[in-house]
C-alpha cells in the first residue's frame, strides 16, 4: 500500500475518532480509552511517513504538502508526550481537528500542486525534518504562553475563568511551557549538529536567526537555574521567542 | 403519584429531624409504606434540607392516605395535626414537577446545587432493592432522571460557585490543576478559614498548617481537621513551601505585605502563591497582588463572585423550567400514545 492510501487512512480514522469524542462530550460521558485511540493515530501517520520516504528514498519531509502532514504528525506526538493535562485542555481537545485540517491540506496540495524535487541527502533531510518539530514545539509554546497570560490576567483582576473553557490552570501552563521551550532547545540544537555535519550552506541571516534563538535559549535556562523566573516571565520569553522563530521560515535558501 | 414533604421552607430544623431516615432505612420505610392500604409503589427521599414521600396511591384524593403515610414516619408520642401544616402535597402532573424540579437542584437551599441528584438516585435504588417500586415508578423515575439531566447540560443552573469556600476552591483549581500535593497554611482558626481548609482538603490538599496567636486554638483546629500546628512566630518561615495562605487573625494590622514575600520569590523559585484574606481588617496588604506570580483574593471578592455564581444561577431558572415542562408534556403525550 502507497503512502497516499495510509495519509487517507490516518485522515479517515481521525475524523473517526474525532466524532466518537465529539459525541462523548455532548453525552457528557468519560471518552474512554481516548488516547489509545490516539496512539494508533500516531502509527497510521508514522507508516505514511516511513512508506513517503520509502518510496523517494529520502526523508519525507520536502514540499509544501508533506511538510503539512508532518505537521500534523508533531500535533499527535505531542499530545502524546506532554501529559495528562495537556490532553485533558482544550489544546488537546483541538488536535484531532488540527490533524484533520492539515491532513487535508496537505491531500490538498498534494493532488493540485506540483512536486517539490527531493534532495538526496540524508543528513541535510534529517536536519531539516528535527529542526520542523523543534520549531513546532517552539511555537506550541508560544501559544501556552499567550493562554498563560490571558488566564493571569484574568485572575489578577479577581474574574473567575470559567471552568468550562477547558484550558489548563496557571501551573500546568508554566510547567508546558518549559517542557516545550526545553524539547524545542534540544531539537533546534540536535538538527543544528546534523547541518553542521552535512556541511549545509546556510545563509548568514539564518545563522543569525539561529545564534539568537540558541542565546536567548541558554540565557533563559541559565536565569532559571541561578535565579528563578516567574511564570508570566517564561510566558512573555515563549511568545517572543515563538514569533521570533517565524521569522527563519521567511529567509529564502 | 402523589408527593408528600416537608423541606427547609416549611419545616423548622426540629421538624425536619423529626421526620428524617437514615439512608440504610429508606427501603425498609418502603416497605412499610407499601403495606398500607391503596399504596402499590412508593419512594422515600430524605436528606438535611428535606423528607419527601412519593408513592402510588389508587384513591388520589383521599386524604386519609395521607394523614396513614404521615404517621408511618411519626414518633410515638406525636400526632398527625401537630405537623401536618409543615407538610405539603403534590398530585399528579404536579408531583411529577416537583420532582424535576428537586433532581435538578431548582428547590434546593442552594440554587442549582448537584448533590441532590445523587440523593434521588440513592433514594430510587434503595427503594428497587426493597421492591417498593414497580413498572410505573421506575418509568417516571427514569423519565425524572433524564429531565434532570438535560436540565443540567442544556441550562447553566449549575455553573459556578456560589458560597465562599467554593470560590476559594474552584480559584486554587484554577492556579494549580489537582490540589494533591497543595500545601495550605491557616493563619487565624476561626470558623470561615475552617471551612475553607476543609473545602480545599476535601479537593485533595495534601499538607495543612495552622498558626493561631493561641497555640492551643491551633492544635485543636488541627485535631479536627488533620494537619500540623506552627508556632506563630514560626509562620513567616513555613511561607517558603506554601501554596496557599488563608488569613482570618483578628490583628489590627497587615500580617503580609509585599515586604514579607519579596525576599521569599527566588527561594520559593517564583512559584505561585494563592493569597485569600478572610479577615476583617485585612491581614493582607493589596499591594501583594502586584508580584507576578501572587495572587490575592480578599472576602470581597470572593462574596462578590459567589453573588455573581447566584445571579447566573437564577436567571437560569425560566429556562430550567422550560425543559422541565416540555420534558413532562413529551411524557405524557408518550403515556396517552402508549396506552392507546
Amino acid at each position: 500500500m502507497s503512502s497516499l492510501w495510509w495519509i487517507f487512512a490516518s485522515l479517515v480514522y481521525a475524523l473517526c475518532v474525532m466524532t466518537l469524542g465529539w459525541q462523548c462530550r455532548q453525552a457528557q460521558k468519560p471518552f474512554v480509552h481516548g488516547f489509545i485511540w490516539i496512539v494508533f493515530l500516531f502509527v497510521f501517520q508514522s507508516i505514511a511517513l516511513l512508506l513517503k520516504g520509502l518510496e523517494i528514498e529520502a526523508c519525507p519531509v520536502r514540499g509544501e504538502a508533506n511538510v503539512l502532514f508532518y505537521f500534523s504528525w508533531g500535533l499527535t506526538l505531542f499530545y502524546i508526550i506532554l501529559g495528562r493535562p495537556y490532553r485533558a485542555s482544550a489544546l488537546g481537545l483541538f488536535t484531532l481537528p488540527g490533524v484533520c485540517l492539515l491532513t487535508i491540506a496537505s491531500l490538498g496540495l498534494t493532488f493540485t500542486s506540483t512536486e517539490t524535487p527531493y534532495v538526496d541527502n540524508l543528513l541535510l533531510t534529517i536536519h531539516v525534518a528535527i529542526a520542523m518539530l523543534g520549531y513546532a514545539a517552539l511555537i506550541l509554546s508560544g501559544v501556552l504562553g499567550l493562554i498563560f497570560l490571558a488566564e493571569n490576567k484574568k485572575l489578577k483582576k479577581h474574574l473567575l475563568p470559567s471552568k468550562e473553557n477547558g484550558l489548563p490552570p496557571i501551573r500546568i501552563l508554566h510547567k508546558s511551557m518549559k517542557r516545550l521551550m526545553l524539547v524545542s532547545f534540544i531539537l533546534i540544537i540536535i538538527s543544528e549538529i546534523f547541518g553542521v555535519v552535512a556541511h549545509l550552506d546556510v545563509p548568514t541571516i539564518k545563522l543569525w536567526i539561529v545564534g539568537i534563538l540558541n542565546g536567548a535559549f541558554a540565557v533563559i535556562w541559565f536565569w532559571q537555574i541561578v535565579w528563578g523566573l516567574s511564570g508570566k516571565k517564561w510566558a512573555i520569553s515563549s511568545v517572543i521567542l515563538a514569533l521570533f522563530s517565524l521569522s527563519i521560515f521567511l529567509v529564502n535558501k | 403519584m402523589i408527593c408528600l414533604g416537608l423541606n427547609y421552607r416549611t419545616a423548622p430544623v426540629e421538624i425536619r429531624s423529626m421526620f428524617a431516615v437514615p439512608q440504610h432505612l429508606l427501603g425498609e420505610k418502603g416497605k412499610v409504606l407499601t403495606s398500607l392500604e391503596g399504596v402499590s409503589q412508593c419512594l422515600v427521599l430524605s436528606t438535611c434540607n428535606r423528607m419527601e414521600i412519593y408513592y402510588w396511591a389508587e384513591d388520589y384524593l383521599a386524604e386519609t392516605t395521607s394523614s396513614d403515610v404521615m404517621n408511618c414516619f411519626l414518633p410515638p408520642d406525636h400526632s398527625v395535626d401537630q405537623v401536618k401544616g409543615h407538610f405539603y402535597r403534590h398530585v399528579g402532573k404536579d408531583a411529577l414537577k416537583h420532582l424535576c424540579r428537586v433532581v435538578s437542584g431548582l428547590d434546593s437551599m442552594v440554587l442549582g446545587e448537584t448533590e441532590i441528584f445523587g440523593q434521588v438516585k440513592t433514594a430510587y435504588q434503595a427503594a428497587h432493592e426493597a421492591g417498593v417500586t414497580k413498572a410505573k415508578a421506575n418509568k417516571t423515575l427514569q423519565k425524572v432522571f433524564s429531565i434532570g439531566k438535560k436540565v443540567r447540560s442544556d441550562s447553566e443552573i449549575h455553573s459556578g460557585a456560589t458560597s465562599v469556600g467554593s470560590v476559594a476552591v474552584e480559584l486554587a483549581e484554577q492556579i494549580f490543576g489537582e490540589l494533591c500535593g497543595s500545601k495550605v497554611l491557616i493563619l487565624g482558626a476561626g470558623e470561615m478559614s475552617q471551612l475553607t481548609a476543609r473545602a480545599l482538603k476535601a479537593r485533595g490538599a495534601e499538607s495543612v498548617f495552622v498558626a493561631n496567636r493561641s497555640y492551643d486554638k491551633a492544635v485543636e483546629l488541627v485535631n479536627q481537621i488533620g494537619g500540623e500546628a506552627i508556632r506563630f512566630d514560626e509562620w513567616e518561615q513555613s511561607l517558603i513551601d506554601i501554596d496557599i495562605v488563608i488569613a482570618s487573625t483578628s490583628a489590627p494590622h497587615y500580617l503580609i505585605t509585599p515586604e514579607t514575600l519579596l525576599p521569599l520569590r527566588s527561594k520559593r523559585k517564583y512559584r505561585s502563591l494563592f493569597l485569600i484574606d478572610i479577615s476583617v481588617p485585612r491581614n493582607i496588604a493589596p499591594e501583594v497582588n502586584d508580584i507576578e506570580e501572587v495572587y490575592l483574593y480578599d472576602i470581597d471578592t470572593l462574596s462578590q463572585l459567589a453573588d455573581e455564581a447566584r445571579r447566573t444561577r437564577e436567571l437560569e431558572v425560566a429556562r430550567c423550567e422550560n425543559i422541565i415542562e416540555q420534558g413532562i408534556e413529551k411524557y405524557f403525550e408518550d403515556e396517552t400514545l402508549y396506552n392507546g
